[in-house]
This record gives C-alpha cells, sequence and structure tokens, in this order.
C-alpha cells in the first residue's frame, strides 16, 4: 500500500528521473533513441552473418529470430548494467535528500521502453517484407505477454542487483561476467531446448529468464515451436523474480545509507 | 503538533580496537522533542554529536534503530544543498530535477521559476551547464528552490556557513519570512547571535543525547 502511494505521488519524479538518465547518458536524447534502436539491428547483423551457416541451418527465419532475442536483451541488459550501481553512482543525493529509493533502479528501465516500442515496429516489418506467415492476434497476445514478463524481470532484476551492489562492492567485477553468462546461457542465438543435450544442464538454460522471455514472444512468430501452458509457468515464473527483487531490496533498503 | 520525535536511538557497529569486538556506537540515544507549527528551533552540539544523523532521520534517510518519527504536513531537506545536482545539466534542467526530487510539481516550479532563479541571481546562467556554476552560485539555486516551496517543516543543515554575507544576509530574511508564514524550522547553527535573532528553542545534543533542552 504504502509503495503504491509512493508511486503516484513521486511519478514526476520517475519521468523526471528516466529524462536525466537518458539525458546524462547521451547528452542528447535523439541520439540515445536512434543509438538504442540500432544496436540490436547491428548486433543481429554481425551474428546473422556470423552464424548463418552453422547455428542458423536448423532455425527458420535465423535474422528474426536473432533480432528479436536481441531486442529484449538490449532492453534487459541496457537498463540493468546502468541500474545495478546506481546507488553508487548518486551517493551524494541518496544520503541527502529523502525519496522511494526502489524507483531509481526502475527508471532506467523506462528510459530503454521507446526503444524496445520502436525495435518492435521494426521488426514487424521485417515480419512482413520476410512474407513470415503470423497470426495477428496471437502475434499481440504473445507480444504483450512477453513484454510484461520482461517488465517483471526486469524490475525484480534492477531491484536485486542495486542492492547487492551496495552490499558487496565486489559485485562490480562480477557484473560484465554475469551479463556475458546470461547472454550465452539464454536462448538469444541458438535454441536451448533444442541444443543442449544434458538432461540436469537444459531445464537451467530454459529457466534463464531472457530464454523464458523469448519462448513467450516467439511463440507470437511460430507458433508450432511450444506450448501455451510453459507460457503459464514462465508468466508466474517472471512474478516471483520481480517479487524477490521487491522484497530483498525492501530488506536491504532499511540501511541502505548506513552501507553507502 | 507538527513533527514528534519519540525516543530516537540510532546505533552502528564499531569494531574495538583493543578487544577486536563490534561494539555498539550509539550515535542517538532517546531523543524526543516535539515541534509546533511556527517554531524554530537550532540544534547544537560539538561534531559527532549526532545533529545531522538527527536530520536524516527526521527527513527519513536513515531508518532508527529504535523509536518513531511522527509528522504532520510537509517536510523540506536543505541538508547537503548540492546534493542531486549534476555538473552535465543545465540550471534549468537541474531545477526541475531537483524540484521532482523535493516534491515540487512541474507545474509549481514553472510558476516559480522566475522568482526563484531572480532570487538566487543566477538569471544570466540559467541555460549554462553546471559545471561553470561556482560553489555559491549552486547553493543559492538549491536554497532558493527550496524556499520558495514553502514548507511545514524546514530542515536546514548549516547551510547558512554557505554563500557570501550578502547572501547569508538574504537567506536569514527569507527563513524569517517563511517563519512568519507558518513553517517551523530546525536548524543546525553555531552563531549565538544569530539563534538569538531568529530560533525560539535550542536544542543541545551531547553524545548523542538530548542534554537540559531549556537550557538558555
Amino acid at each position: 500500500m504504502e509503495t503504491l502511494r509512493s508511486i503516484r505521488k513521486y511519478s514526476e519524479f520517475f519521468w523526471t528521473f528516466t529524462w536525466r538518465n537518458i539525458r546524462l547518458q547521451y547528452n542528447n536524447f535523439w541520439f540515445g533513441l536512434f543509438w538504442g534502436v540500432m544496436q540490436p539491428l547491428l548486433m543481429s547483423a554481425i551474428f546473422y552473418i556470423a552464424l548463418n551457416n552453422s547455428v542458423g541451418v536448423n532455425i527458420p527465419q535465423y535474422f528474426i529470430y536473432i533480432y528479436s532475442g536481441f531486442i529484449f536483451w538490449s532492453v534487459f541488459s541496457g537498463s540493468l548494467s546502468q541500474a545495478y550501481v546506481c546507488f553508487l553512482q548518486n551517493d551524494d543525493m541518496i544520503k541527502q535528500i529523502y525519496f522511494p529509493r526502489f524507483l531509481l533502479p526502475i527508471t532506467f528501465l523506462a528510459g530503454k521502453l521507446p526503444d524496445l516500442l520502436i525495435a518492435l515496429v521494426i521488426l514487424m516489418v521485417t515480419l512482413v517484407i520476410s512474407g513470415v506467415d503470423i497470426q495477428v492476434g496471437w502475434f499481440l497476445i504473445y507480444s504483450f505477454l512477453s513484454l510484461i514478463q520482461l517488465l517483471l524481470v526486469s524490475i525484480g532484476s534492477n531491484l536485486l542487483f542495486s542492492v547487492i551492489c551496495v552490499r558487496y562492492r565486489g559485485f562490480q567485477v562480477v557484473y560484465p561476467f554475469m551479463s556475458q553468462a546470461i547472454f550465452f546461457t539464454s536462448s538469444i542465438l541458438y535454441n536451448v531446448s533444442l541444443s543442449i543435450e544434458n538432461e540436469w544442464i537444459r531445464p537451467i538454460f530454459e529457466f534463464n529468464p531472457i530464454s523464458t522471455i523469448l519462448y513467450t514472444f516467439r511463440l507470437g512468430i511460430f507458433p508450432e515451436d511450444g506450448q501455451l501452458v510453459k507460457v503459464v509457468l514462465f508468466t508466474l515464473y517472471a512474478m516471483v523474480i520481480c517479487a524477490l527483487g521487491y522484497i530483498w531490496f525492501k530488506s536491504e533498503d532499511k540501511n541502505l545509507i548506513d552501507r553507502l | 503538533m507538527l513533527l514528534s520525535v519519540e525516543n530516537i536511538s540510532k546505533s552502528y557497529l564499531v569494531k574495538d580496537p583493543e578487544t577486536g569486538k563490534k561494539m555498539p556506537f550509539w550515535a542517538l540515544k532517546d531523543v524526543s522533542f516535539e515541534l509546533e507549527k511556527g517554531d524554530c528551533v537550532a540544534l547544537v552540539g560539538t561534531n559527532g554529536s549526532g545533529k545531522s544523523t538527527l536530520l536524516k532521520i527526521i527527513s527519513s534517510i536513515v531508518t532508527p534503530t529504535s523509536g518513531w518519527v511522527k509528522i504532520q504536513g510537509s517536510l523540506a531537506p536543505l541538508l547537503g544543498l548540492n546534493a542531486g545536482f549534476h555538473d552535465q545539466l543545465t540550471g534549468r534542467e537541474n531545477a526541475y530535477v531537483y524540484a521532482s526530487l523535493i516534491g515540487i510539481k512541474r507545474k509549481e516550479l514553472r510558476q516559480k521559476l522566475d522568482e526563484i532563479v531572480d532570487f538566487a541571481g543566477i538569471s544570466l546562467f540559467l541555460d549554462t551547464k553546471l559545471r561553470s556554476y561556482s560553489n555559491g552560485m549552486k547553493t543559492r539555486l538549491a536554497f532558493s528552490i527550496v524556499s520558495h516551496l514553502k514548507p511545514d517543516i524546514l530542515l536546514a543543515d548549516e547551510i547558512l556557513a554557505f554563500g557570501d554575507k550578502q547572501f547569508q544576509e538574504l537567506c536569514l530574511k527569507k527563513m524569517k519570512d517563511l517563519k512568519k508564514s507558518g513553517t517551523s524550522i530546525i536548524m543546525v547553527q553555531h552563531n549565538e547571535k544569530l539563534i538569538q535573532s531568529i530560533c525560539n528553542r535550542t536544542l543541545l545534543l551531547k553524545n548523542g543525547r538530548l542534554s537540559d533542552p531549556d537550557f538558555n
């Protein structure tokens, strides 16, 4: 309840800081937007060229496959990479002015949403050009569901790692590795369900939060590749991640200033 | 009653240099006081007596180990004045960011911006990045924004130590105006002449405890 009330009261703070983050990162709002859209496109092009004749052989529409992966990945990792250090970088402000601190890591996610929307439009254009036969209704439903999952997972991770980084400063050294580990153990470049043969490792890769989001999203494009049951399961999973992040954050929030 | 502070204590764990054991160190111990509308309280005490910690607990930045703070009304902190400012943003942009931090609506700020900028004396530099501001200019801008808010409670941590004499006098006048219009003020202050000219009560902190609150 208290959380909801502070969200309403501080909504202007939230959007002002979202704008501030973009402004500070790129100095120029339009360049930021442009780069946010270009980066996943370029990455997809590079990996498409590199992997199309090996990994891509078993996946129809490989470019669309990895581009959809990079769209979600760049939102997730782009926001997390700014959010996890946000309390260390803004310690001056946090020590001296009160505001609901849980909003700060989430503003970084909000700053990535314009990129995401534009990227989704580009993806749809790509779908039309390459003549993939999609059912618009299902596509929209699964897109919507995967967006919800992305928001939940992202909010949870941003909150979680922002306080972990305050408690364990060494985490800053671990983060680049963690980020890459999440990237390569998820279904961005390849289908983990088909490629991993070991029965113990496969579920771990499948429950990589990014894999679960992509599973849902790609079902809207390639409907024969999955089951609805799993989508429901993955949505619940995303909720658990979000709740876990929030609870962990709240338990650390009380003494956050004493540790900064 | 506007503000009531009830039995606030705050402890930090410190390592005893001799035994190597972790011991609680009480930065504040059983501090209680109340603030009425229009009160102006001077918070005095030596360095490390817990003045800043108390202000941070009142503004809910720091969680007390035990005790409660009850606030009715809006509260504006003037703790670290430049906190929240960023050198890469212009004065105008910083004003909006700062305002959003302390809970002023964008619309309200837009209406008062001219007045605020005039008071701070930075009209010429409003659209210049903050990195070319002097420290005094930043302080003036921050004070100007907060004081135009007309909060119910103003917390000021040694702010009158910043700025030149002229601006200090301006600040003092502004604080008196605020007090007249009903704002209650808690200020950390050591200058006795100043205390006498604006404050009606003094709170003395000694090693984290409130000494006789009516000692003068």
